[in-house]
């Protein structure tokens, strides 16, 4: 099944699913709704949690107002959903621990995740609120194959990671910014050191 | 129009597990120049707890790592700036690292690398949670060896080689590795305690025997043509192996054997040699040594560990004659006669 196929419809499109199978109603921070099987929901370890909770009818589905993913925009739930519907019924795996894990990107999550860097980050961030166990192993196998043929220098750059300089200017400016006087101590205590004072006090 | 703006990804703005989940996906070598990146991916790297069985070093012109893990094993070739005199080089700087996942082909060439050999082998003990390295084999003099002590400071080595490179599996020697080179490697590696050497680098009985003298866990010797009974005496080793040697018989051993019984060599559990042109019915002349039979199977465990660090390492005994010494310490020694040669094999029970 391609992306484009994927059962997974907004309901401003007037889709009505033909299967007489229970179907959710979710709306997006950004106010899109989405109809999602509840087989696909099952999926979501978060989802499937809320719904059970919830204890919904077919008719509650209708009448009552869409369930609200607060913190998902549209454009990244629709992938959600997306993936959801296509591996719907399939298990959920399991992490036995073992590392590096074993993980294969299947052509249809490959295409799905044929995004840019900033969408694919929102999604990894949806997976994980939403624990789609298999979806995050996939996206994330995406991002760790993004260190392929990468040198040390360009993997710094690749991933955003700051140099230890960095790190370490943002360490003092963050423990500034929480407690000044515990600076001024430290610089008291350096300054001592310097003088060759043995104790603080 | 080819994207010539390369994408980023800001990792570190991942929620906690997704951060590791990607670290866990990582290719072994990746993971490993990810720890290169900074402090803070150094400790990142290793709490993944990406374990390795062991690791070996491999000394030549073109030097490696070979590092195994449970499903994978991975070579990381290492290469310092050459010198073009041929003379011993420094270990510090390194210039390029590549590396290989065996069968897997995922393969790193981290050129302008600006680290120390001694940061590549602190990351790589770190980012695979090892604890010792379980051999580093010389087959050529071809780095400085201070600054190899140095590069290794802090890593503990189970076990030094001396090898030549081609032929190393089936014991035929080469002078890639001058004996005075050969010998400050054991001086400056004193503490390592066990060695393979292929090639006696020994000038004198004088210079050999402070070297025996050392309470090694393993020696094994290919070229035994100077070894005495006399060296053997010295030696404080736990495990003394010797490929051959012209100047041992069985008469020798039987002498040997009666010193054992009397006290000398405490420290001995096991000691083997294969010897040529001997007569097997010397060895146990005078020793009252009791025949145990073939039927009977006993198994010998080594004192010390094994390379993972793990396991005892387990011999199975077939027989043999016992002897004991006065304090009551009981031997079992094994022949195994061959067309122009007998193995002597020498176990004591502890």
């Amino acid at each position: 099944m391609s992306v484009e196929n994927a059962p997974v419809v907004d309901v401003d499109e007037a889709a009505i699913p033909v299967e007489k199978k229970m179907y959710y109603r979710f709306e997006s921070n950004d106010k899109k709704e989405f109809r999602v099987s509840e087989l696909a929901i099952q999926q979501s370890e978060t989802l499937n949690r809320l719904v059970e909770a919830m204890g919904y009818t077919s008719e509650d589905v209708e009448n009552k107002p869409a369930i609200a993913i607060e913190n998902i925009d549209g454009k990244t739930l629709k992938l959600v959903f997306q993936w959801c519907e296509h591996h719907k019924g399939e298990a959920i795996p399991v992490d036995d621990g073992s590392v590096p894990k074993i993980v294969e990107i299947p052509e249809f999550d490959a295409k799905l995740m044929d995004i840019d860097n900033g969408l694919l980050f929102k999604l990894i961030w949806a997976a994980d609120y939403l624990n789609i166990v298999q979806l995050l192993n996939v996206s994330c196998k995406k991002v760790a194959n993004m260190a392929q043929g990468k040198t040390p220098a360009q993997l710094r750059r690749v991933y955003l990671l700051p140099s230890d300089e960095e790190d370490e200017a943002a360490k003092r400016a963050a423990q500034e910014a929480q407690d000044p006087r515990a600076r001024e101590v430290e610089e008291e205590f350096e300054e001592r050191k310097r003088q060759g004072g043995n104790s603080f006090f | 129009m080819e994207n010539i703006v390369q994408q980023t990804f800001p990792l570190l703005k991942l929620p906690v597990d997704a951060l590791k989940n990607v670290l866990q996906n990582m290719e072994v070598l990746h993971l490993l120049g990810f720890s290169f990146c900074s402090k803070a991916s150094l400790e990142l790297a290793t709490s993944v707890n990406l374990k390795a069985i062991y690791t070996s070093l491999h000394i030549s012109d073109d030097s490696y790592f070979i590092i195994n893990f449970q499903l994978t094993n991975i070579i990381l070739n290492f290469c310092p700036k050459p010198n073009p005199s041929g003379q011993p080089i420094q270990l510090s700087e390194l210039e390029r690292v590549s590396g290989t996942v065996f069968g897997r082909g995922a393969d790193v060439h981290w050129e302008n690398f600006a680290h120390t050999a001694r940061d590549l082998f602190q990351h790589v003990f770190s980012v695979f949670h090892l604890k010792k390295i379980r051999r580093v084999d010389f087959t050529k003099d071809t780095f400085e060896v201070e600054s190899l002590k140095e590069s290794f400071k802090g890593l503990e080595i189970a076990e030094i080689g001396f090898l030549e490179e081609e032929f190393a599996e089936i014991g035929i020697i080469d002078d890639s590795i001058p004996n005075e080179y050969a010998r400050e490697v054991l001086s400056q590696f004193s503490h390592v305690p066990r060695f393979v050497i292929q090639r006696n680098p020994f000038e004198t009985a004088t210079q050999a025997r402070k070297f025996y003298i050392q309470n090694l866990t393993g020696l094994r010797l290919y070229d035994t043509t100077s070894l005495t009974i006399n060296d053997l005496l010295m030696s404080n080793c736990s495990r003394f192996s010797a490929f051959s040697s012209n100047l041992w018989s069985g008469k020798v051993l039987n002498r040997w054997l009666k010193l054992w019984r009397s006290g000398c060599n405490p420290n001995l559990r096991c000691f083997e040699i294969k010897i040529v042109n001997g007569r097997v019915e010397d060895v146990l002349k005078g020793l009252n040594a009791q025949t145990i039979p073939a039927t009977k199977t006993r198994v010998f465990e080594q004192s010390d560990l094994d390379f993972t660090g793990e396991r005892r390492e387990k011999t199975r005994i077939r027989g043999g004659f016992d002897i004991r010494r006065s304090g009551g310490t009981c031997a079992t020694i094994t022949l195994l006669e061959k067309v122009d040669a007998f193995n002597f094999a020498f176990y004591v029970w502890s």
